[in-house]
């Protein structure tokens, strides 16, 4: 029988089945390949992930109609969830992107292209990438520390999860405009397999920023608010 | 992200299991709504209200199958749920899109109705940008070149001669047309295509 959500008896190899996307999840949360026939619950114990917030996850990965209810909410391991978060932003920042980097450089520097074209176009993925550092480096180094403190029981005047939800800027319209461009307006002579492969990688890569910003906004935000009105 | 609500009729002569279906669904998840319910076919299409999902008993149509490609005609867009009560003849079997039975548990139900309208994550998704004409009018290539060049609305109105308003009016067009929407993104698309010097 099937689930309406993914729930934490149900096996860990199922749910893959219906979402690979789960694959990327596992590599984050640091979870040990060989899990067999094994539930998630087991699964998450015999790692020490936290079920709940394994669920949580896989769930607003999944269905765009899930909603974490406030108790669940409430319990979420803080410290787990924004390891996720901050694993996340090294996957991103140390593999996605130099691959992207590398391989737009490598096909660009081709005689096919005219040096003015290339260098404006490479101008402009500079200028995305180092948007997208800075975007992740404000969250790493102020966003995330204040959680930790706030769980701590610090009090951070002036300071609230609120001004991180009203500037949590989207990082994913430049994006979009670079695949765009790439893949409609940049004048190629001829076939070429590579930028399609590029295309594919920026796509992928557009939706894990959606997923991402999808849990820091519907799960980290909400927990948050939680824990700041405990201390009040 | 956008959460997408689909509509659901549902067409059954008995009351119990029209009103019994419909909350199964409402209780289950909020990605269905509205449901409306009708007792016969006739109700269904004097109401004249779309809907995404139609489930229907085919009881209802099998002695008058004239009736059925009335809903069809109606609902062209419309994915079709057959609710099975009691054995049909095979013929009718291949008109629908989906089929749930009487003794469907909660679950069952709502996996069928999201396999209907969900694809798999990630293979289709809501398109915002869309626009059936391709080529910048003379204008909004004016208003691009100025857009590419850094200048504001307010210069680009005066410039122009034009109302901030309409300056705005064709930044919407523009990013409508070519998919574009940040003014650096712009500026290479303007870069590329000779339309301004580096």
């Amino acid at each position: 029988m099937m689930a309406i959500f993914f729930t934490k008896d149900q096996k860990l190899s199922f749910a893959i089945e219906k979402n690979f996307k789960i694959v990327r999840i596992l590599k984050q949360l640091g979870i040990r390949p060989g899990f067999g026939e094994k539930s998630i619950n087991d699964v998450c114990h015999s790692n020490n992930v936290s079920p709940d917030l394994f669920t949580a996850i896989l769930n607003m990965t999944t269905y765009t109609d899930y909603e974490v209810d406030s108790e669940s909410l409430s319990i979420l391991p803080t410290t787990q969830l924004l390891n996720y978060l901050k694993l996340s932003h090294k996957e991103f920042i140390n593999k996605d992107l130099p691959y992207i980097e590398h391989s737009l450089k490598e096909m660009l520097s081709s005689p096919d292209f005219s040096y003015s074209h290339s260098s404006v176009f490479i101008g402009f993925f500079d200028e995305y990438k180092s948007e997208l550092l800075s975007h992740f480096d404000y969250e790493d180094s102020i966003v995330f520390p204040y959680v930790n403190g706030i769980l701590e029981g610090e009090k951070f005047p002036g300071y609230s999860i609120e001004k991180f939800k009203e500037n949590h800027t989207n990082i994913e319209s430049k994006l979009s405009d670079l695949k765009n461009i790439l893949l409609k307006y940049f004048p190629f002579s001829k076939p070429y397999p590579i930028l399609y492969d590029i295309v594919e990688n920026l796509y992928q890569l557009e939706q894990e920023f959606e997923n991402h910003a999808y849990l820091e906004e519907r799960l980290l935000v909400p927990h948050v608010e939680f824990l700041e009105r405990r201390n009040n | 992200m956008m959460k997408r609500v689909h509509s659901i009729a549902i067409i059954e002569s008995s009351q119990i299991i029209r009103e019994g279906i419909s909350k199964l669904i409402l209780d289950s998840t909020s990605s269905f709504y509205p449901v409306n319910k009708y007792e016969n076919i006739e109700n269904f299409i004097s109401a004249s209200q779309v809907a995404d999902i139609i489930i229907i008993n085919p009881n209802l149509y099998v002695s008058n199958n004239q009736l059925f490609k009335d809903v069809l005609s109606i609902a062209p867009g419309s994915k079709i749920i057959s609710l099975i009560s009691c054995c049909l003849p095979d013929s009718l079997n291949d008109k629908w899109d989906e089929s749930i039975s009487i003794y469907s548990t909660q679950k069952e139900i709502i996996e069928k109705l999201r396999g209907l309208v969900e694809k798999p994550v990630g293979t289709l998704k809501q398109v915002e940008i869309v626009s059936d004409q391709y080529d910048l009018s003379e204008r909004e290539l004016e208003v691009l070149i100025s857009v590419a060049k850094g200048l504001t609305n307010k210069e680009i109105a005066t410039n122009h001669n034009i109302s901030v308003h309409t300056v705005m009016s064709h930044r919407k067009n523009i990013i409508k047309k070519t998919g574009i929407k940040s003014i650096s993104g712009l500026t290479v698309y303007a870069l590329i295509n000779g339309f301004i010097d580096k």
